[in-house]
């Protein structure tokens, strides 16, 4: 009877704590560049380029499997691009959407866009894990996509580049049946979340000036306002 | 005195069979081939992501520097790929991508990836077409959305024999079991991509013979693997022996035997103004043994044998183990004997010949590699080895 009741009183408390982390918590992490103020603004005037983000959203099944969901992709897309927009005109910052130039860029273009999602993959390794610390990296912020930035400069005509990648996922029925047992029996099952970085690149001089990791449990991007939201918080802290 | 089923037992048992019933709504059923122009049928949730996910990878692929660009090689392939599939020609796109590996592979929407390490492995144009058949069989199949959903609904099962085992101890073997039934599905998969595609095959009129051969050849080759179990390929494909068995009967079937059609001049034609390059990643590996056998099978074949013979040469010259030099010096000397040699090959020569003492070869050769190159990037180098003493 006795030990019935102590494993009952450690389950709800389980369910207790896991329930509050369900309970959608946001945090960022972001590094900036050294000597950059905590307030600097340095878009005014300037001209930023939003490059094409590198989007995936996903339905969480039953078993953990993330299944590929088209449309929430394509409408989370439209949603990001007009927030990310709209986010970065309240600024006074000059915007061209890379996605809306006419001709397509060149293969070398493509790929120096590619390198500012892999250098700010790489600071998130790197840099904030605390697993992955190069010994030389030690005190100073100073990662870059190198001279290949003045290509990206004439390309768009512009002073820096936003680049932004979002994997977000939604639970299913099943999925949120598997959680229910798995509090009972005191084991996590989560039920998706939201992780996204965003690299700021200074294109003069090919520095990485800002990024910022977001993880979070709620803001459903498929709908504008939240999507708003959550770039809101994607962006707080760049110093544009 | 209160039941002996205390009340957090029962409630499990309540939610799992409420999971279960959520669970086995999604069972699995077969999926119809596709057709031509597949992409304007793609209406389900899962396939329609999946495509949507692959088209994003594809672009990736379009514009990755290892892909080879080069529009006669483009062609040859897209020509095999018409020739073995004339209904969905026009829904498969082939991508080679420059890695020394024996490998390709098919995206559910249609992309196709042939890595240059499997292109040098071919002999003819019949054992190249082998495998793009086997592969657009798995296309047509719509084998990753059948793969998909079953792993959907086994690692659903997965999940819930987890879940409870967290509690009672006994997790290991469920898990192992489901997974072992998930990899044999694959299996009978890959046995009927080499059944389809075999069809397609004995349709274009191909060597029968080509699926086993190639496969043979790997093997032979996948024996020598100082690393087994880091090497993919044996993980989803079915056992060797059995797949040797039954790609033999095939090729013996009585309307299959009459094909002799190989292709080797025009596979030869394809790929040679490659084949150096792709020796040199081949030698790059590192892994001397597998490429000693393979260029020995290479030699065997009456083309661009100076090439091998070069490759013969490299490799000895940069293992370097007792008598290897003589090896190389030997190949070299091969490769020279060719009409067709590279001038590189001199130069090569010289430098074993140098390293073995032999001075008078060594500068023959070097004044033969500067008189076919004397523009060459490392004659100033080579001319100071010259007048060395």
């Amino acid at each position: 009877m006795k030990r019935i009741t102590v494993k009952l009183a450690v389950k709800a408390l389980m369910i207790l704590s896991l329930a509050l982390f369900a309970t959608g918590c946001t945090s960022t992490v972001s590094r900036r560049a050294d000597n950059m103020k905590a307030d600097a603004a340095i878009g005014r005037g300037k001209t930023v380029v939003i490059l094409k983000a590198d989007i995936e959203l996903y339905e969480l099944q039953a078993s953990g499997m993330s299944e590929p969901r088209a449309d929430w992709t394509e409408s989370a897309s439209a949603n990001l691009s007009v927030a990310i927009e709209s986010e970065l005109a309240a600024r006074g910052v000059k915007v061209v959407q890379a996605s809306k130039t006419n001709a397509k860029p060149s293969a070398r273009v493509r790929q120096l866009e590619l390198l500012s999602t892999t250098v700010g993959n790489a600071i998130l390794q790197h840099e904030i894990s605390p697993y992955g610390r190069l010994p030389h990296r030690a005190k100073t912020f100073d990662w870059r996509i190198g001279p290949g930035a003045s290509q990206l400069r004439e390309r768009y005509q512009a002073d820096y580049a936003l680049a932004t990648v979002v994997r977000d996922s939604y639970s299913t029925g099943g999925r949120k049946a598997v959680m229910l047992v798995g509090m009972i029996l005191g084991v996590s099952a989560p039920l998706g979340s939201q992780k996204a970085y965003t690299t700021l690149v200074d294109l003069n001089t090919g520095k990485v000036i800002w990024v910022n990791y977001l993880n979070s449990e709620d803001g459903d991007l498929r709908e504008l306002a939240p999507a708003r939201k959550a770039i809101k918080s994607l962006l707080s802290g760049m110093p544009l | 005195m209160r039941s002996h089923i205390s009340p957090s037992t029962w409630l499990s048992t309540l939610l799992l069979l409420a999971t279960s019933l959520v669970l086995s709504s999604c069972a699995t059923r077969n999926v119809a081939d596709a057709g031509a122009q597949h992409r304007e049928q793609v209406v389900e949730q899962d396939e329609a992501g999946l495509w949507a996910q692959m088209d994003r990878i594809e672009a990736l692929m379009q514009e990755a520097p290892e892909r080879v660009r080069d529009p006669a090689l483009q062609a040859y392939v897209d020509g095999l790929k018409c020739k073995l599939a004339p209904d969905i020609c026009a829904d498969i796109r082939i991508y080679i991508l420059r890695q020394s590996q024996f490998n390709a592979f098919m995206t559910p929407n249609g992309a196709m990836g042939l890595f240059t390490g499997l292109l040098l492995r071919c002999e003819d144009e019949a054992q190249l077409a082998s495998v793009i058949g086997h592969e657009i069989a798995h296309y047509r199949k719509r084998h990753v959305l059948e793969n998909w959903r079953r792993a959907k609904n086994t690692a659903g099962w997965v999940t819930v024999i987890g879940l409870l085992a967290g509690g009672s101890g006994v997790g290991g073997l469920a898990t192992i079991g489901a997974y072992v039934n998930f990899a044999s599905f694959s299996r009978t998969q890959e046995k009927e991509a080499d059944e389809v595609g075999f069809e397609s095959l004995v349709q274009a009129n191909y060597a029968s013979a080509a699926p086993s051969q190639i496969w043979a050849n790997v093997l032979a080759e996948e024996k020598l693997n100082p690393r087994p179990f880091l090497s993919g390929l044996f993980a989803s494909h079915p056992s060797s022996p059995e797949r040797q068995r039954y790609l033999a009967e095939m090729s013996k079937s009585p309307r299959a035997s009459s094909n002799v059609e190989r292709g080797q001049t025009a596979f030869a034609n394809a790929i040679a103004a490659h084949r150096s390059d792709w020796l040199d990643d081949e030698l790059a590996r590192r892994a001397y043994r597998q490429s000693e056998l393979l260029l020995n099978r290479l030699g065997k074949i009456p083309y661009g044998q100076s090439q091998i013979s070069h490759a013969q040469g490299e490799l000895y010259r940069k293992r370097g183990q007792i008598g290897d030099l003589e090896r190389a010096a030997a190949a070299y000397k091969r490769a020279a004997n060719d009409q067709n040699v590279s001038n590189e090959v001199f130069r090569d020569l010289g430098l074993t010949l140098k390293k073995l003492g032999d001075s008078a070869g060594a500068n023959a050769a070097f004044q033969e590699y500067l008189k076919r190159s004397p523009q060459a990037d490392d004659a100033a180098m080579i001319r100071s080895y010259l007048n060395a003493r």
